[in-house]
């Protein structure tokens, strides 16, 4: 047992794939090939989803800040308003593949917890390739959308003018790293389907609050 | 139900074609403005074999996804207002530019020659891929408060919820200007957060039901701020038979000279609504408002000026269209009749 | 093909989308653009794909959205419901099924610090769940009485179904947040007699005046833990709950400045924690809020641009327009209709979670619920009503699944225990129905 960060998403060792963190998955992680690739696809999600992480903790001390110098100075900090909205739109595409990682997105289990195993894994993995078509062309689109803003150098209405091509160009790349996500757990569902692996679970995230990592730590 | 007839367009016009239009509106279906394009429609309805379904708030495209919406056909037509798209029409945020003009007609009239003479001035639509049929009248702004705004000076350390070129105005008269949405304004100002707000029209305010928080609108003198545009999707446009788009052209005219007769009427009503609700209507004093104009002076011109330039609109196309601008707006002031609503409203109330 | 035969296809395709199993948010995604390409055509879904993610996320009001994510996960780092959960019981064990009353006010308290019923029913579960087995209260028992109570998280500010509500009707929402806070309390109330009249009929389920039995072991209370009294937990909500409901509510900061600031002094308490806890804790306590708010707001965020983008085709195919005008016409009086749009959240309550129904129903509903002269902000509240039924109610029940995790805790138990708890909510419903005062007098003080 590690003293601390057993359910922490942003450990080493669940960059590297213990069975706390990986995705819903087939077999036993030396069963599976191409670990260097799942590690890397994991790594980007974690490294976007500390990017949001911050962003949104950016949001909020600038936020905070803004009302502070309105109280004293009687004006605000211009630009804290316009740059939230652009960033929030940034910070939450960003997010989605540590939530699909995290097993944040929930999906509806009552059909297929009631399949034989192997129906169950080719049942999910059929929908998560016609879902995974759908996310693909969004990405397509939203990366024309975002080449278009850059050229024309976009931005957005307020008292200061606010580049929107930066966010635009983000919305794309965190949804390449949602595809790599789902195509991982794609590929572990075809797997599965072949082995007749069970699948292991996540629980959604907001029922990790009061998990507390340290409960054997240092202080006891 | 809506299978989308002309979507697309390149028809070429054959006889006996009819138009499955859809049409969005983020304003709500009562407003004057509503009205005036609702009419419109009814007369080339008749005309053509042509329907157009109607979307209001936002129920279709988003105030600010109203131009790209259209251009990609997402909707076939559209009212949108040119200060949501600064990087994407430089040109004509010209309307930001305080002490222009406080004649919604005359404005209007002006942009619809333009848009036909000035090649530069039609580009920045037709580049986004819309076709304006007309511009579409809004009223001048005001400045609504909490507290009364007797002059000038009672701007000086006001926190004031402004947008676009008219917060660069206030900032120069000792306010501090605020960026608020719009949803936000109602709830800012009722609990305090801000003292004011401008960058909004007086029937418009007052529809919204924002003299509740802030009673006294005061018409500070810098004129119109805004420009609405009603928008059809430049490839459908393109694609109609040419007798179509002539009828269509053709009651233009009719539908600004009603516009404007709507506004007019809906700025009455307003004054109505807002006197009997125990609002103030004021106009700044016109020493106030020579101070204010000598304070901001070519500042907000030159910043406009500047941005059209970073956008990519070659100098002496800027300097062209301000000069086409303001020679068309002194043409047809001299046919128009409209008086900003709040002007006569605190005239009414004998102020 | 008509509107209507690809409404229905859409919706078919929806069904089974959810059926193998994939998150919401994509199915909602696909399932709309499907409809749209056989509707209009593959170039207006293209350029809805293209533009729909960024229009649908940057709006400058869904800001607070994250910042009461972030203050729920601090708080809940910050210990506050084990706290309350300490003193309630202190205060109520003397009463009949007292551990399941003082389940039920932690399940409140941390509620007024928390956004989200699910992150609610799994931080008090975990501590209360284990405590009332402790005592011998019956497993589904116990299951039933978090798993109801923590949907008044969505009830009692701050919520972020009713910040979503404010944001796709347009009503204030400084006036939908403080609207929740009387039926939420009366919502908690029903709960507690429902407690104590099913303590009084059957005592054993509740373990009245029996002693503590061995269960397996997890985290409890009485662990190996520093804890106080749990007067700092009650100090902590009271000024979390005066800085965002407080400061909304006097007017001296925006719903977004105010959800910020809360935010910040979560973070400035779990900051303070150092001193009971150690930094290595802290620093873990830290990095996992951090990562939390950014799963769960891309969560949020990912069903908000999915339902939008089903939400368009819907508008698009014209059935919204149809709706509105076709209930409006029907022969039945206004309070019949304002029943069955309630009722229909329900079934949809069984696949989809509470934004997706809001984003799919609202479009309809408002319109028919505003022209027939009744209040938005009234509505809202029976919609929360209707949504947090949904979130007890099987196959797709969020807070039952959360409790699912808790040791010894099964999936059917929880239901089971939820079955009493779903008339209390009619009855309550059914009340505010009834008696629209209660939802909105107090949010006509305001200001
Ligand atoms: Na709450
Ligand atoms: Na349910």
């Amino acid at each position: 047992m590690g003293a601390s960060g057993d359910n922490d998403p942003l450990s080493p060792d669940a960059l590297i794939g213990d069975t706390h963190s990986v995705p819903p998955i087939a077999g036993t992680p030396a069963d599976r090939p191409g670990g260097p690739v799942r590690r890397a696809i994991h790594a980007l999600a974690t490294a976007f989803g500390v990017l949001a992480a911050l962003l949104i903790v950016g949001i909020m001390l600038s936020t905070a800040l803004d009302v502070l110098v309105r109280q004293l100075t009687g004006s605000s900090i211009p630009g804290v308003v316009e740059y939230s909205e652009v960033l929030l739109a940034g910070l939450v595409f960003l997010g989605l593949a540590y939530a699909q990682r995290t097993g944040a997105h929930i999906g509806v289990d009552l059909v297929t917890e009631r399949l034989p195993v192997r129906t169950a894994h080719v049942v999910r993995a059929i929908g998560l390739v016609v879902v995974l078509a759908v996310l693909l062309w969004t990405t397509y689109e939203t990366t024309v959308v975002a080449i278009r803003s850059f050229e024309v150098g976009e931005f957005r209405f307020g008292l200061v003018p606010v580049p929107i091509w930066p966010v635009r160009m983000v919305i794309p790349l965190g949804l390449v790293a949602l595809v790599l996500e789902l195509a991982l757990t794609t590929y572990d569902e075809i797997t599965g389907a072949r082995t007749g692996a069970a699948t292991t679970r996540h629980e959604h995230p907001e029922a990790d609050s009061s998990v507390v990592p340290g409960e054997n730590g240092p202080r006891s | 139900g809506g299978d989308s007839g002309g979507g697309g367009g390149g028809g070429g016009g054959a006889e006996g074609q009819s138009f499955d239009w859809q049409y969005s509106n983020y304003l709500p279906p009562n407003s004057s403005l509503s009205t005036g394009i609702a009419n419109y429609f009814d007369s080339i309805e008749e005309q053509g074999d042509i329907t157009v379904e109607e979307f209001y708030q936002e129920s279709l495209l988003s105030a600010t996804d109203t131009l790209p919406g259209v251009a990609q056909g997402r909707a076939d037509l559209g009212f949108m207002i040119a200060l949501y798209y600064p990087g994407e029409l430089p040109l004509s945020q010209v309307v930001g530019v305080p002490f222009q003009t406080d004649d919604a007609e005359a404005q209007v009239r002006a942009m619809n020659a333009l848009y036909e003479n000035n090649e530069a001035f039609r580009a920045e639509y037709e580049d986004q891929g819309v076709h304006v049929l007309s511009f579409v009248p809004l009223a001048p702004t005001m400045i609504a408060t909490a507290e009364p705004l007797e002059g000038l000076a009672g701007l000086e350390g006001r926190q004031i919820r402004a947008v676009g070129l008219l917060s660069q105005a206030i900032e120069q008269a000792g306010a501090s200007p605020v960026a608020l949405s719009a949803p936000e304004v109602y709830e800012a100002v009722e609990r305090g957060v801000i003292d004011g707000f401008t960058s909004y029209p007086f029937d418009v305010a007052v529809a919204n039901s924002l003299n509740e928080v802030a009673s006294n609108m005061t018409d500070p003198g810098t004129g119109l701020y805004n420009l609405g545009a009603l928008v059809i999707t430049k490839s459908l446009w393109d694609g109609l038979p040419e007798e179509t788009r002539q009828f269509m052209d053709e009651q233009i005219d009719q539908y600004v000279t009603d516009a404007i007769a709507l506004l007019a009427e809906e700025e009455e009503r307003t004054c109505d609504t807002f006197l009997e609700a125990g609002g103030t209507p004021g106009v700044f004093p016109e020493a106030d408002v020579e101070e204010f104009e000598g304070l901001v002076g070519d500042s907000v011109l030159q910043a406009w000026q500047e941005q059209a330039v970073s956008a990519g609109v070659a100098e002496d196309q800027v300097d062209g269209f301000l000069d086409d601008y303001q020679a068309a707006l002194e043409e047809y002031a001299a046919d128009s009749s409209y008086t900003p609503g709040l002007v006569a409203c605190a005239e009414r109330n004998g102020n | 093909m008509t509107a209507g035969l690809v409404t229905v296809l859409a919706v078919l395709v929806l069904l089974v989308l959810l059926c193998t199993g994939v998150p919401v948010a994509f199915a909602l995604a696909t399932a709309g653009v499907l409809g749209l390409v056989v509707l209009r055509g593959a170039d207006i879904a293209s350029s809805t794909l293209g533009s729909l993610p960024y229009q649908a996320t940057a709006e400058a009001t869904l800001v607070v959205i994250p910042m009461f994510i972030l203050m729920g996960v601090l708080a809940a780092h910050a210990r506050v419901a084990e706290d309350v959960f300490r003193i309630s019981h202190r205060l109520l064990r003397r009463l009949p099924g007292g551990l399941g009353l003082a389940s039920i006010a932690a399940c409140a308290g941390f509620g007024a610090v928390s956004g989200s019923s699910v992150a609610t029913t799994a931080t008090v579960g975990r501590v209360a769940i284990v405590e009332m087995r402790k005592y011998g209260y019956s497993v589904s028992f116990a299951a039933g009485i978090v798993a109801a109570a923590g949907t008044l998280s969505v009830l009692i500010p701050p919520s972020i179904v009713l910040v979503i509500y404010g944001i796709i009707t347009g009503e204030s929402i400084g006036a939908l947040l403080t609207a929740g806070i009387i039926p939420g309390i009366l919502s908690a109330l029903v709960f507690m007699t429902l407690v104590i009249i099913r303590v009084r009929l059957r005592p054993a389920i509740g373990g009245f005046n029996q002693a503590p039995a061995a269960v397996d072991d997890g985290p409890t209370l009485a662990g190996d833990r520093p804890q106080g009294k749990g007067y700092a937990g009650l100090v902590k909500i009271a000024v979390l709950f005066a800085i965002v409901i407080g400061g909304i509510y006097a007017g001296f900061f925006t719903a977004t400045e105010a959800a910020s600031l809360g935010a910040l002094a979560a973070l400035l308490m779990l900051l303070a924690d150092v001193f009971r806890y150690g930094p290595r804790q802290l620093a873990v306590n830290l990095k996992n809020s951090f990562a939390e708010a950014a799963s769960v707001t891309s969560f949020i965020f990912a069903i908000l641009v999915g339902a939008s983008l089903f939400t368009f085709f819907l508008v698009s195919a014209g059935i919204t327009n149809s709706f509105a005008n076709w209930a409006l016409d029907l022969p039945v009086p206004p309070a019949v209709l304002i029943i069955v749009l309630l009722g229909i959240m329900i079934p949809l309550g069984m696949f989809l979670d509470p934004i997706s129904i809001m984003l799919i129903v609202l479009p309809l509903a408002y319109p028919v619920v505003t022209g027939l002269g009744y209040d938005g902000i009234w509505f809202a509240i029976l919609t929360v009503k209707m949504i947090e039924i949904g979130l007890i109610t099987p196959p797709v029940g969020l807070n039952v699944y959360v409790l699912a995790g808790t040791p010894g805790v099964r999936l059917e138990d929880a239901f089971r225990g939820i079955a009493w708890f779903l008339p209390a909510e009619l009855f309550t419903t059914s009340l505010l129905f009834l008696v629209p005062d209660l939802v909105t007098w107090l949010p006509s003080q305001i200001g």
